[in-house]
């Protein structure tokens, strides 16, 4: 484990078992513009055990104060990203954690879309487009845009700037990492919050059908573990703790 | 304790959903090996007809009900669309330099990321490297499209022009054409007209140049004197 943190570097974090995706996710990071005096890593874990092992080993080998977790098939589209992150976490020290789709409420049977999302979601396949004339080379993103709080978000993106160890000894797969972190933030007291910008700041292209094969026995490992908090919101969550 | 009742109703609902889906894993991973071995036999073969005895998967899921789509197989449906458009217009079809199931699914990705980046246009660099690989693949108009309409794009106006611009030495004028009213149909860009109604000047149809080059709702002095010679024209036919 890195014992000093560097405050002016960011790392990216990906599990990756798919090279096309993976170049293509680099073809964004290249396009990224970095803020002066800040350096960048790109960490990619090849042939993780689960998403939480492999999230684990990509934090303990950075000193990066800033880490974002992505998954290889997501392509930042915002080129002032970084800029933009750094620009939310400054805002509030006690901001532990953003994402890009967000729910304010734990859902009651654990699984998250079954509660309001927030955030900037694309929707695929959709035959009007949200943004059809979306410019990203002159687009820029304004803390004025807005940020809301969440309890839980997505995890095709988390960004922290705190280390807190991911759920390995439970997950052994590739389902809950996400909520699981999201309630080991709330309840170490950091808010977790999603930007709500005039364009999507990312493309998720995991196509339309999701694969969700051993969800349900994450599933319920979460509404065990997590039973008093079902159906609470971001706020009574953290009233309680 | 309504609010209860319908809680509960949820909870049992996402249960048994969820144990179904767990039930149907093995028969879903078993005929997604077989649509894979199929599509690998067509492609090895150049046998590409035989791709649409797998249609009844798609487009008759009552049959198969424990089938569960995944991104790959609904890729092989959009794929396979493609193919019927290209065969009944006599197309080099898309999936023709394609060897297999694998290298098919990467051609396919390759092209909607090389289209992303041409909708995206965010640097040169991007572009030259997207239009590099688009060129290098039978990409016919049909395939472009499909395509387009299947995956996640935002901007048409600009995917549909830049791509017009990167294929445009290789489709021939009636693709061109086509491609060019499907963009307008998407977004009515001046540039797009003026585009199209020198393509039906090069087949000497005036008519059609005139009618198009009429939509222009403020034409510049320039376009006004191309309607206008236009116009000349067409009395005299």
């Amino acid at each position: 484990m890195c014992k000093t943190v560097n405050e002016h570097k960011f790392a990216f974090i990906l599990c990756t078992n798919n090279d096309i995706y993976l170049q293509e996710c680099f073809h964004y990071l290249n396009q990224l513009i970095i803020p002066g005096n800040y350096e960048v890593d790109i960490l990619t874990i090849h042939d993780a055990a689960s998403m939480a092992s492999g999230y684990n080993e990509g934090m303990s080998s950075t000193d990066a104060k800033y880490k974002i977790y992505m998954h290889q098939d997501l392509f930042i589209l915002n080129r002032y990203f970084l800029w933009d992150l750094l620009s939310i976490f400054q805002s509030d020290s006690s901001i532990g954690m953003i994402g890009m789709v967000g729910y304010p409420t734990v859902s009651i049977d654990g699984m998250m879309w079954h509660s309001n999302p927030l955030g900037s979601i694309p929707l695929y396949g959709s035959p009007d487009a949200a943004y059809p004339n979306a410019d990203y080379k002159q687009y820029r993103y304004s803390l004025s845009d807005g940020i809301t709080d969440v309890a839980l978000i997505d995890g095709c993106i988390m960004m922290t700037s705190y280390d807190l160890p991911w759920e390995e000894k439970l997950l052994k797969g590739w389902h809950f990492y996400d909520a699981f972190q999201s309630m080991n933030f709330l309840l170490h007291g950091y808010r977790i919050v999603v930007p709500t910008p005039k364009l999507p700041w990312f493309l998720h292209d995991d196509g339309i059908f999701l694969s969700l094969w051993d969800y349900h026995d994450y599933r319920k490992i979460f509404v065990e573990k997590y039973a008093p908090y079902l159906g609470k919101s971001y706020s009574q969550i953290r009233k309680e703790t | 304790m309504e609010t209860n009742q319908s809680l509960n109703a949820l909870l049992q609902e996402t249960e048994l959903h969820m144990q179904k889906m767990q039930t149907d894993k093995t028969y879903s991973f078993n005929l997604h090996q077989h649509i894979q071995q199929h599509v690998d036999f067509c492609l090895g073969s150049k046998q590409y007809e035989a791709l649409f005895d797998l249609l009844p998967y798609f487009e008759a899921p009552d049959s198969y009900p424990q089938f569960h789509n995944s991104s790959e197989t609904i890729k092989i449906y959009v794929l396979i669309n493609i193919l019927k458009l290209e065969l009944e217009n006599q197309k080099t079809p898309f999936l023709s330099v394609a060897n297999d199931f694998d290298s098919i699914m990467e051609q396919y990705l390759l092209t909607v990321f090389s289209m992303r980046r041409l909708e995206l246009a965010l640097s040169k660099e991007a572009m030259d490297e997207a239009a590099a690989y688009l060129t290098s693949v039978p990409l016919t108009i049909y395939a472009a499209f499909l395509i387009s309409t299947h995956e996640y794009f935002e901007n048409y106006g600009n995917l549909f022009w830049n791509l017009y611009t990167c294929m445009k030495s290789f489709w021939p004028l009636d693709d061109k054409i086509l491609w060019l009213m499907w963009l307008l149909e998407k977004t009515p860009a001046q540039q797009a007209i003026l585009e199209l109604a020198s393509l039906y000047i090069e087949i000497h149809d005036y008519s059609k140049a005139y009618q198009i080059l009429n939509t222009i709702s403020s034409p510049s002095k320039d376009i006004t004197d191309q309607i206008s010679s236009l116009k000349e024209l067409l009395s005299y036919v």
